[in-house]
């Protein structure tokens, strides 16, 4: 419903971004997207092409070195980072963002339901946050069950995090993003270790969550033909440009195998002005 | 690497013979104040003696005037009542330090004040100097000067021990902190937690693991801090076997320093199975 209001502007917007390394080399290099409440889109490139570094602009954890990037919420509130902005400010748009590694990074000792659970410390009181790790309250438990339900891992809820096969790691990580109910919901690789069909499930989970809520859902994949058949969008990433960006109806076999060459990048310029709405 | 370089120390090198220099320099400044010199006959016969007692450990007191009122079989009453003074004196004092040392150690760590969003600067180095000061002197000389304050009581052994050992735990704790794996702390951090959370849902679970295998070590270390402590007339197991020696009751020694070393064994066995199931 909210996606319905949800005008032009709302969302996530980037503006000619780039991101240098400390060691000076570029990694995002005049970069610029948007992504309106309740889009949905895949990001595909080779590795190194800079999918990971420019999620992790957009989700405000890395500020960009230069260009800038801005978050409108639906009641017209505005969150703009760009280089020196402090990351203690942005604590209100992070509880804003969901965000699934491509390495998990759970906390191992917990159990399954607190690392789900943590996803929502952003908006717990000090007394919610320290009484829900020591005993979660009834409605938590219950939405935690309900979830890892979703995700065929609901009889690991009191399990700890570490005893879990990789596959289960991921699907808690994932559990963990869609739990903090974000309007923003990005993804690094979310399905790298799950066989072709639970990966298709997971994806599917993941942009009817977001589809429920109105956010916007921006994911990183390596299978690019799995990105063609379940997302309506793709945005192509080579040596830190976008090199498309276009409805994935759109996106011809040679412009992707273009892009996995490496000579993407040649034509990126035209196309990324031209990508744009 | 440049070919043809003159050959150099490295600095490492150079320091290590530097102390390998100044300990052989100590020690034969030690001998010439006092030089080694070969046991008596007198003390052969002693050491000799010891040595038989621990093979003939006694449980009923020997012979002397000091025995009056003491029954058969009360040695090892003694020792077990010791025993389980020893214990209380070292949980008591350990658990104490602990309620100081986390807190003083999470202020000392570089990671904490990080998650607070502030540089390490003033706060945490007076963390460490407060830790420095409170482990530079041992626990035996706290007892000597707690002693001074509050006389014999069960308060100042506990007091005498916790002091320095909240400095140890202090900076123990704080290193295990900054080294324990942070990236899932960050996480937290990405997904707009704040530093209440961070610190109780992502690093003290990451550490804990660590830290706990070191508060079961120090505890170790408690239980013999508590029975050395008898020493000064706390009534833990080192008291009896001042007592035993200062009697030439060597068997009733032996028999104090068995149940001393039973206990340790004990715990050693325990805490090996913890670290195990902890740290994995």
């Amino acid at each position: 419903m909210i996606a319905a209001e949800a005008g032009v502007g709302l969302g996530l917007r980037l503006r000619n971004v780039t991101f240098d390394y400390a060691d000076g080399s570029r990694a995002l290099d005049g970069v610029g997207l948007d992504l309106e409440s309740g889009s949905v889109a895949a990001l595909v490139g080779p590795s190194g092409a800079g999918k990971t570094t420019l999620l992790r602009v957009c989700a405000a954890s890395w500020m960009p070195t230069s260009g800038s990037a801005r978050w409108t919420e639906a009641d017209g509130r505005e969150h703009v980072w760009a280089s020196g902005s402090p990351a203690s400010k942005a604590r209100a748009l992070r509880s804003q963002i969901g965000f699934v590694f491509q390495n998990f990074r759970l906390v191992p000792q917990l159990r399954v339901i607190q690392n789900v659970l943590s996803g929502r410390l952003g908006s717990m009181s000090l007394f919610s946050t320290i009484r829900n790790l020591m005993m979660p309250s009834r409605e938590l438990t219950v939405e935690a069950f309900e979830l890892l339900e979703r995700l065929e891992l609901e009889e690991k809820l009191y399990q700890r995090t570490d005893r879990l096969s990789g596959g289960q790691q991921q699907r808690v990580a994932v559990a963990r993003a869609l739990f903090q109910r974000g309007r923003l919901l990005l993804a690094d690789e979310p399905v790298a270790s799950l066989d072709p069909a639970r990966a298709e499930a997971v994806l599917h989970l993941m942009r009817e969550e977001a589809a429920d809520r109105g956010a916007a859902f921006l994911a990183s994949l390596h299978d690019v033909e799995l990105a063609r058949r379940l997302f309506p969008r793709l945005i192509g990433v080579a040596g830190g440009r976008i090199a498309f960006d276009r409805p994935t109806s759109e996106v011809t076999s040679a412009e992707l195998r273009a892009l996995f060459r490496g000579d993407g990048v040649a034509e990126s310029d035209g196309a990324e002005e031209a990508g744009l709405p | 690497m440049t070919v043809g370089r003159r050959w150099t120390w490295s600095f490492r090198a150079r320091v290590f013979g530097a102390i390998l220099a100044l300990g052989a320099l100590a020690a034969w400044g030690l001998m010439v104040g006092s030089p080694p010199r070969w046991p008596t006959d007198g003390g052969w016969a002693l050491a000799g003696e010891m040595l038989r007692a621990a093979l003939s450990p006694t449980l009923s007191p020997e012979a002397g005037f000091e025995t009056a009122g003491r029954g058969e079989g009360s040695v090892l009453s003694e020792a077990l009542g010791a025993a389980q003074r020893t214990v209380t004196f070292a949980l008591a004092g350990c658990s104490l330090a602990l309620l100081w040392g986390l807190p003083l150690g999470l202020m000392a760590s570089e990671v904490f004040w990080r998650l607070l969003g502030r540089r390490p600067g003033t706060c945490r180095r007076c963390a460490r100097w407060l830790s420095a000061a409170l482990r530079s002197i041992h626990e035996l000389l706290w007892a000597v000067v707690l002693l001074a304050a509050l006389g014999l009581s069960n308060g100042t052994a506990v007091l005498a021990m916790a002091i320095p050992f909240a400095g140890i735990f202090a900076k123990v704790f704080s290193e295990l902190l900054d080294e324990s794996p942070q990236s899932a702390t960050f996480a937290l951090a990405g997904a707009g937690a704040g530093p209440l959370g961070q610190v109780c849902w992502g690093l003290l679970p990451a550490a804990l693991p660590d830290l706990g295998a070191y508060a079961v070590y120090r505890l170790e270390c408690a239980l013999r801090s508590s029975a050395v402590l008898g020493f000064f007339g706390f009534p833990t197991l080192g008291y009896y076997v001042a007592v035993a020696f200062e009697n030439l009751h060597y068997r009733e020694m032996w028999t104090h320093l068995y149940v001393m070393f039973v206990m340790v064994a004990m715990l050693e066995v325990w805490s090996a199975s913890l670290r195990r199931r902890w740290v994995g």
